[in-house]
């Protein structure tokens, strides 16, 4: 299973699939009511099955979802401690930039 | 990646200097910045909270635009490289500066001048929305 596999996904894979709209919506739809195959998720979607399914396998590969195979069915679920580690870096980054900015505009309205 | 906006009351030579030049950065980078401004030169950050890292210039366009990539130097993630962007442009009254750091997928010497794509759309809006969406989604997340 993809959660077995040793070492982290490449933090520029993590967030290059999260910079795309459509797989921000999926990982939404996924949090709140997966674990949901790709046709279940498709019927939302104005995009076909095989669109939703590479999208899926972009998230697969990022670590943020995880397929399980239930009979004839591959469903996916949010994989959390994975959108964890992102929303930590860009929570972390974001209050560093936002200190400094604050006191450069500081300082450069005093000079 | 993390995007902010500020409009500032200054010329873009004026906050050139604050950004680039290691003294005034004391003033509010939150650490120690040695660099060289040269596309290649290395960098070395000592952070008022013990923080160290040390990367490498990418570009430097005086006034408009300064890239430099840079990393933990314990080298204890090496997930943890990123590049961050200086956009400067002259505004009414001032200058209006862009801050850009996006992470990158290797640390070291091999991170160098990658630069992510997809992320045109993804403003700090949206990676502010994004970090309450998933704080929410944890409480219903079942492992």
């Amino acid at each position: 299973m993809p959660e077995a596999e040793s070492g982290r996904v490449a933090g520029e894979d993590l967030f290059a699939a999260l910079g795309d709209p459509t797989r921000r919506r999926l990982l939404d739809r996924l949090s709140t009511d997966g674990p949901l195959s790709a046709t279940d998720l498709a019927r939302d979607y104005p995009v076909s099955r095989q669109a939703v399914a590479k999208h899926l396998g972009t998230l697969t590969a990022a670590g943020l979802v995880r397929p399980q195979r239930r009979g004839r069915e591959v469903l996916y679920d949010v994989a959390p401690a994975r959108l964890a580690e992102a929303s930590r870096w860009l929570a972390d980054i974001g209050a560093k930039w936002d200190n400094r900015l604050a006191a450069l505009s500081e300082q450069l309205s005093d000079g | 990646m993390i995007r902010r906006h500020v409009k500032v009351p200054a010329s873009a030579e004026r906050v050139w200097e604050a950004l680039t030049d290691p003294e005034q950065m004391c003033g509010w980078f939150g650490g120690e910045m040695a660099w060289v401004l040269e596309p290649g030169a290395p960098l070395s950050y000592h952070g008022d909270d013990g923080e160290r890292r040390q990367g490498t210039v990418e570009e430097v366009r005086p006034a408009r635009r300064l890239r430099f990539v840079w990393w933990p130097s314990d080298g204890a993630d090496s997930a943890e490289a990123s590049e961050v962007t200086y956009l400067l442009q002259p505004a009414a009254d001032g200058t209006s500066l862009t801050v850009q750091e996006t992470p990158l997928h290797a640390a070291g010497p091999t991170a160098r001048a990658r630069t992510p794509a997809g992320w045109s759309d993804w403003d700090s809006r949206l990676a502010g929305a994004w970090v309450g969406l998933s704080a929410s989604s944890w409480s219903g997340a079942r492992g």
